[in-house]
C-alpha cells in the first residue's frame, strides 16, 4: 500500500526555515542554488566561482557558500593567507547588511572590525541601498526564464551578489552604523558552553525574520584551535561545540567560516574537524626566490600564496561536487584587488632539464588527491 | 597442533595442578580466531556430549557474539546425536552487559515486566543473564553457579569446562590485573576442567597481551599466511588472508619445556581444517623450484606413490579389526593356546577388563597381547614426547 | 548496475542475519554517505514485493542521523523513488533526527554525563519497543547510524561508550530477533591507519581506535575509497565489500572480496568493474 504513495512530490512538505531545510531563503545577498540550497558570497568573487561549479546555474553567475552550510579554512601557520578570505567574508555580510557574528583569540575584536576593506570605488554605496533589494528579487525571476536577458542581467546580479574589496582602504563607519555585530574575544580560552549559547541566541535572533524580509547570518571563527582557545577546553569538547554549531546552522539561515591552524591539533583530530565542514579549503604559503618553482609557474613572482580546495558542499544531494581545479594561486591585483587563478605552468624548458624540476611539481601537485591530509604530500 | 589443543580441553586438569587454559590470538589481517574458536567449542561438545572429556559440562561466557550462536550449533548438535543438551550453560553477557537495560527497565512503570520477561525466558533455558560484568567476583560467581547448576543434573565428577569468552571485550571494562585474577581464579577453582578464551592481539598493548599469556598454558596464535611476494594479486590477497592462515601454538609443559608447533588452517564452510604446513609444494610450479629443501643427490622427499605405498603399511603390533585373528608370530608354537586352555583361564575373569571388551566375541583370542590404539589423535610414529607427563 | 553492488553484497532485508553489524568506511576524500542511502532505499523497498509470500517479514528501519537532519536524507531518497514520510508514517521508518532537534538540552549541549550515550541508547530503545507493541509478527529492525565517528565527540571520546552503545543496538531485540546495525566511520581518523601492520601486531598501537575495534567485530565491511589517481567527475570512487561472516549471504553464494567503482548520480548510483563502463 505505501508503495501507492507517490514518491515524487513536488511541494516539500517540510517547510522549515532553515536554509538547507527547504524552501530559498529571500534576503539580501542569497539567491537560489541547486538542491533547493540557498547561497550567499564568500565576499571573494574568483571563491564564490570556484565553490559549487556543478550548479548548472552556478556555471554562469557563479556559486558561493550555501547556507547553512560550514566553510572550514585549513591555515598555513606561517602565512596570514586565510585572513583576507576571513575578512571578505566579514566585509560582504556587512555590505548585504547582515547580521554578523565575530570570535576571534584576539583580545580586541572590535580592532579586527577596523580592519575589514571597504568596497572598491565604482561599487560603493550600492549594495547597500535598500531599494533594490525588490528589483533584485525580479531580476532573479526573470533570469530563470529569459536566456537573452541573461547576460545583461548577469553582470549587475553578480555585482550585487558579491562586490569588490579593496584591500587598502578599511572600510566606511556607515558599514558599521546599524549593523548587528556580536563580538565574542577568545583571548582568555574559548568557554564553548557560554558560546554556544551566544551562537544559539544570534541565529534564533535570525529566525524572527520571516517572508521578504528574511536574513543570512554570518559567524566567523578565526583561529578556533590556536592555542589561547584551547586553554580552557579539551579537543573532544571542541569537536562537540562544532557538531552542535553545524547542527544549528543546518536549520537556520545562517553560514559560518571557521579558520584553524590544522597543524596544531593531531592528525586524528585534523581530520575529524575535516570531516565537519562542508566546504574545506586549505591556504598554503609560498616559498620565496624558489628557483624551481619559478621555472615551473609563469606567474611566479606575482603568486602570494596557494589555495587548494578540499571539500565542496554536497547539501541536500549525495553527488559530489568536483572542482575543475584543485589549486589556485591568490594574487593581488594592483595592490587591491585579492584574485583566485588556476595554475598556469610555464612550458618546459628542456635546456634546463635536470632531475630537480620534478621536485618542483612534486611541491605543487604532489600530493596524491587522496591523501587525508593535508600535510600529506 | 589443533588436535593436541582439543585434547588437551578433553582431557582437562591433572589432580594436584591448574586447569590447563588456552588462549587464542588474532589480529585484523585473519580475524579467524572466532571460526577456530567454534571448532574447539564443536569438538568440545560433542566430546562432552560422548561421555569422552572428563568435563561433564560447559559453561560459555557469551561476550561478544549472541548467545544464539553458541546455543543455535549446538542444536544442530543435537539433531545429529540423541544426547542431552544439558552439558551448555551460558552466561550471557551480551544481551545487558552494563546494566543499561536493566536501568531503563527500572525506571519504566513494573507493570511492563512481564512482556520483557518472556524475551528473557526465550533464552534462559540455557543461559543465565549477567547484568554487570564490571563485577567480576558476581561474574565468577555466576560462572560458577551455572556450573553447578550442571552439576546437580548429572551429580558426576566436579568437572566443569569454562571456555569461550572474548576477553578483548572485557578488557574494555576491566583492568588487566582484575581480568588476571578473575582467570587465574577460575583456572585454580576445582569445578574447573580447562578454560579457553580469546583476544585481539592489535587491541591491546603488548604488556596486556603478555599478561594474559601469563595466565594461560597453550597460547594460540593465529597469523596470516606467508607468501611469497608478488606471488598474489591485491585482491586476492584479501582473501586468502581471510580464508587462510596459520596458527602457532606454543604449549607451556609440565616439566618446563615450551613446545611450539605450526600448523596451518583454511576455514572452509563446514568448518575448520588444519594442515602441516606445505612449505612450498602447494605453491605455483616456478615457485617450487626454489624451495627451501636443499638440493642433495638423494632424494629427501617422498613421491606420491610412495607416499601411498607407506600408508598402506600395516604395522606389526597394530590390530587389524579385520573380523579375523591376527597372529603375529611371537616365537612359540601353537600349541601355547591349548595349554592355555587346560589351564582353564579360558573364560576367567582374570583378563584385563579392556581385553575382555575387545575381544570377546572371539573365543580363541587367550593369551594375545591387542595392541588397542587410544584414538585417533596419535600417529603410531608421532613424534610425541614420550616422556610427555613426566612430572619432574 | 546497481546488480553488480547488489551480487557483491547479497544483501537481502529478509535474511540480514540478527545482531550483525554491517560497518561502511570511508575518508575525507571520498564520502560514504550515499551508501547509508542505498541501504535505506533496499532495507525499506526489497521485501514489498514478497510481502505476502514471506507472511508479513518486515523490515523496520531505525535511522539514528547525527550528521545531516532529516530534509537531505528525505530530499535524496526522493530523487531515487523511495518517499521517507510515507515510510514514516507507515510505521516502517522512525527517523531520529539529532540535527534539527537541537533544543539547548539536547544530546549535544549538555555536559559529559557519566554515559552519554546512555540517553540515546533509551531513546533508541524506546523507539524500538514502541514499535513492536504496535505490531507483531515477523519483523526485524534495522539501525542505520549516520555516523559512528560523532556518536565517538558526543561520548567526549571515551570509546567505550561508542562501543558500548552499538552492542546495545546489536543485542537489543526487536519481536524475536536482535536487531542488525549499519553504521558509518570514518577510517581516517585512524591515525594508525595506512601504515603497514607489523606482523606482531600486539607490539604496536598505544590504544586501538574506534574503527579497528568496530572491524574486529563487523561481519561486513564496505570500505568507500578516493581512486588513486585523484579526483574526478567520471568515476567519484570506488567500494570494495568484504564479508568476514554469513551474515549477508553464506559463503556458497558469494564471489570474491570485490572492488567496484562507483558514480553517484541523483537518482542513482553506477556500479562498474574498474575500467569498465557504467
Amino acid at each position: 500500500m505505501e508503495s501507492k504513495v507517490r514518491s515524487f512530490v513536488r511541494k516539500g512538505e517540510v517547510t522549515k526555515t532553515g536554509g538547507a531545510g527547504g524552501g530559498y531563503v529571500q534576503a539580501v545577498g542569497a539567491k537560489p542554488g541547486c538542491h533547493g540550497v540557498s547561497l550567499v558570497s564568500s565576499g571573494l568573487d574568483d571563491l564564490d566561482h570556484i565553490l559549487p561549479l556543478r550548479n548548472p546555474l552556478s556555471l554562469i553567475v557563479g556559486g558561493g557558500i550555501p547556507v547553512g552550510g560550514l566553510v572550514m579554512v585549513m591555515e598555513d601557520i606561517e602565512a596570514p593567507h586565510h585572513m583576507p578570505l576571513l575578512r571578505f567574508f566579514m566585509a560582504q555580510g556587512l555590505v548585504h547588511s547582515q547580521p554578523l557574528f565575530f570570535a576571534t583569540p584576539l583580545p580586541s575584536p572590535q580592532a579586527f572590525l577596523g580592519t575589514l576593506p571597504a568596497i572598491a570605488s565604482r561599487s560603493s554605496g550600492a549594495a547597500s541601498d535598500n531599494s533594490k533589494e525588490g528589483d533584485l528579487r525580479i531580476a532573479w525571476q526573470y533570469r530563470r526564464f529569459l536566456n537573452e536577458q541573461q547576460a545583461l542581467e548577469e553582470r549587475r546580479y553578480r555585482y550585487e551578489f558579491c562586490n569588490d574589496f579593496d584591500l587598502r582602504k578599511p572600510a566606511e563607519r556607515s558599514l558599521f552604523t546599524g549593523a548587528t555585530i556580536k563580538c565574542e574575544s577568545l583571548a582568555r580560552g574559548a568557554h564553548l558552553d557560554s558560546l554556544l549559547d551566544h551562537c544559539r541566541v544570534f541565529i534564533s535572533n535570525l529566525a524572527r525574520y520571516t517572508g521578504e524580509g528574511q536574513l543570512v547570518g554570518r559567524l566567523a571563527f578565526q583561529s578556533l584551535c590556536a592555542p589561547q582557545c584551547m586553554q580552557s577546553c579539551t579537543d573532544w569538547e571542541m569537536l562537540r561545540f562544532l557538531q552542535s554549531l553545524k547542527s544549528l546552522l543546518r536549520v537556520s539561515n545562517a553560514v559560518a567560516l571557521i579558520t584553524f591552524p590544522a597543524t596544531l591539533l593531531t592528525p586524528s583530530m585534523a581530520i575529524r574537524w575535516q570531516h565537519l565542514a562542508d566546504i574545506l579549503i586549505s591556504v598554503e604559503a609560498v616559498l620565496d626566490d624558489n628557483k624551481e618553482m619559478a621555472g615551473m609557474l609563469t606567474d611566479y613572482p606575482d603568486i602570494l600564496g596557494f589555495l587548494r580546495i578540499h571539500k565542496l558542499a554536497s547539501i541536500n544531494t549525495q553527488v559530489p561536487t568536483i572542482p575543475e581545479a584543485a589549486m589556485h594561486a591568490m594574487k593581488v591585483v594592483r595592490r587591491k584587488k585579492l584574485v583566485l587563478e588556476r595554475l598556469l605552468f610555464a612550458p618546459v624548458d628542456a635546456t634546463s632539464g635536470d632531475s630537480k624540476t620534478g621536485g618542483a611539481a612534486g611541491l605543487l601537485c604532489g600530493r596524491p588527491a587522496n591523501a587525508s591530509s593535508p600535510l600529506d604530500f | 597442533m589443533a588436535e593436541a589443543v582439543a585434547r588437551l580441553l578433553r582431557d582437562g586438569v591433572v589432580v594436584g595442578e591448574q586447569a590447563p587454559a588456552v588462549m587464542l590470538c588474532d589480529s585484523l589481517q585473519t580475524r579467524a580466531a572466532p571460526a577456530l574458536f567454534t571448532h574447539f567449542f564443536a569438538s568440545l561438545t560433542s566430546n562432552i556430549a560422548a561421555g569422552r572429556a572428563q568435563a561433564k559440562g560447559l559453561v560459555v561466557v557469551a561476550l561478544r557474539s549472541t548467545p544464539e550462536s553458541y546455543t543455535s550449533s549446538l542444536d544442530t548438535e543435537k539433531k545429529s546425536r540423541s544426547s542431552p543438551g544439558h552439558c551448555l550453560q551460558l552466561v550471557d553477557c551480551y544481551t545487558d552487559p552494563l546494566g543499561w537495560n536493566e536501568r531503563i527497565q527500572g525506571a519504566e512503570k513494573l507493570g511492563e515486566e512481564g512482556q520483557q520477561h518472556t524475551e528473557l525466558e526465550a533464552s534462559s533455558a540455557y543461559s543465565t543473564l549477567c547484568h554487570d560484568i564490571s563485577d567480576l567476583n558476581s561474574l565468577l560467581s555466576i560462572v560458577l553457579r551455572s556450573g553447578q547448576g550442571i552439576l546437580l543434573t548429572h551429580f558426576l565428577k566436579i568437572c566443569l569446562m569454562d571456555a569461550l569468552m572474548q576477553i578483548s571485550f572485557l578488557l574494555r571494562y576491566q583492568s588487566v590485573a582484575a581480568i588476571t585474577n578473575f582467570l587465574s581464579a577460575l583456572r585454580s577453582h576445582e569445578q574447573v576442567s580447562a578454560l579457553m578464551w580469546v583476544v585481539h592481539g592489535d587491541l591491546h598493548e603488548a604488556r596486556v597481551v603478555a599478561s594474559l599469556e601469563y595466565v594461560a598454558t597453550t597460547v594460540i596464535h593465529i597469523k596470516p599466511q606467508i607468501h611469497l611476494p608478488g606471488q598474489m594479486l591485491e585482491t586476492q590477497h584479501k582473501r586468502e588472508t581471510r580464508r587462510y592462515g596459520r596458527i602457532y601454538v606454543r604449549q607451556k609443559k609440565r616439566n618446563g619445556r615450551v613446545r611450539e608447533q605450526v600448523e596451518e588452517f583454511q576455514i572452509e564452510n563446514s568448518g575448520v581444517k588444519f594442515a602441516p604446513v606445505t612449505l612450498m609444494t602447494e605453491m605455483h610450479q616456478a615457485v617450487s623450484l626454489i624451495s627451501s629443501i636443499p638440493k642433495v643427490q638423494f632424494n629427501l622427499e617422498l613421491s606420491d606413490k610412495e607416499r601411498e605405498d607407506r600408508s598402506k603399511v600395516v604395522l606389526p603390533f597394530e590390530h587389524q579389526g579385520d573380523g579375523k585373528e591376527v597372529r603375529i608370530y611371537d616365537g612359540r608354537p601353537d600349541s601355547v593356546q591349548s595349554t592355555f586352555g587346560s589351564l582353564n583361564v579360558v573364560n576367567g575373569g582374570s583378563r584385563h577388563p579392556e581385553v575382555v571388551g575387545s575381544v570377546a566375541h572371539k573365543p580363541s583370542g587367550v593369551g594375545e597381547i591387542h595392541y588397542l590404539r587410544d584414538s585417533d589423535d596419535e600417529r603410531p610414529d608421532s613424534d610425541e614426547d614420550p616422556d610427555d607427563d613426566l612430572d619432574i | 548496475m546497481s546488480e553488480m553492488m547488489e551480487e557483491i553484497l547479497g544483501l537481502d532485508a529478509r535474511k540480514l542475519l540478527p545482531g550483525s553489524l554491517i560497518l561502511i568506511e570511508d575518508s575525507v576524500a571520498a564520502k560514504g554517505a550515499f551508501l547509508l542511502n542505498y541501504f535505506l532505499k533496499k532495507l525499506l523497498a526489497a521485501p514489498h514485493a514478497s510481502e505476502e509470500e514471506a507472511g508479513g517479514g518486515t523490515t523496520r528501519v531505525l535511522f539514528l542521523a547525527l550528521s545531516e537532519p532529516f530534509s537531505h536524507y528525505n530530499r535524496i531518497s526522493r530523487k531515487q523513488g523511495c518517499n521517507l514520510i510515507s515510510y514514516r508514517n507507515s510505521g516502517r521508518l522512525i527517523f531520529l533526527d539529532m540535527v534539527s532537534d537541537n533544543p539547548p538540552g539536547s544530546v549535544w549541549t549538555k555536559g559529559l554525563k557519566q554515559s552519554a550515550l546512555f540517553g540515546l541508547y533509551e531513546r533508541v530503545n524506546e523507539c524500538v519497543k514502541r514499535q513492536e507493541m504496535q505490531k507483531s509478527g515477523e519483523e526485524r529492525t534495522v539501525i542505520i547510524i549516520d555516523d559512528a565517528s560523532l556518536l565517538e565527540v558526543l561520548a567526549g571520546g571515551v570509546q567505550n561508550e561508542v562501543l558500548s552503545f552499538l552492542h546495545y543496538c546489536r543485542a537489543l531485540y526487536s519481536g524475536s530477533h536482535r536487531c542488525g546495525v549499519v553504521a558509518l566511520v570514518h577510517a581516517d581518523t585512524d591515525s594508525n591507519r595506512g601504515l603497514s601492520l607489523p606482523v606482531d601486531a600486539g607490539a604496536q598501537s598505544p590504544a586501538a581506535a574506534l574503527v579497528q575495534e568496530l572491524e574486529h567485530s563487523a561481519d561486513v565491511i564496505v570500505t568507500v575509497d578516493p581512486l588513486s589517481t585523484g579526483l574526478a567527475t567520471d568515476v567519484h570512487g570506488q567500494v570494495s565489500v568484504v564479508h568476514w561472516t554469513d551474515a549477508l549471504c553464506s559463503a556458497e553464494f558469494r564471489r570474491a572480496p570485490c572492488t567496484l567503482q562507483f558514480k553517484l548520480l541523483e537518482s542513482s548510483v553506477l556500479f562498474s568493474h574498474p575500467g569498465g563502463k557504467f
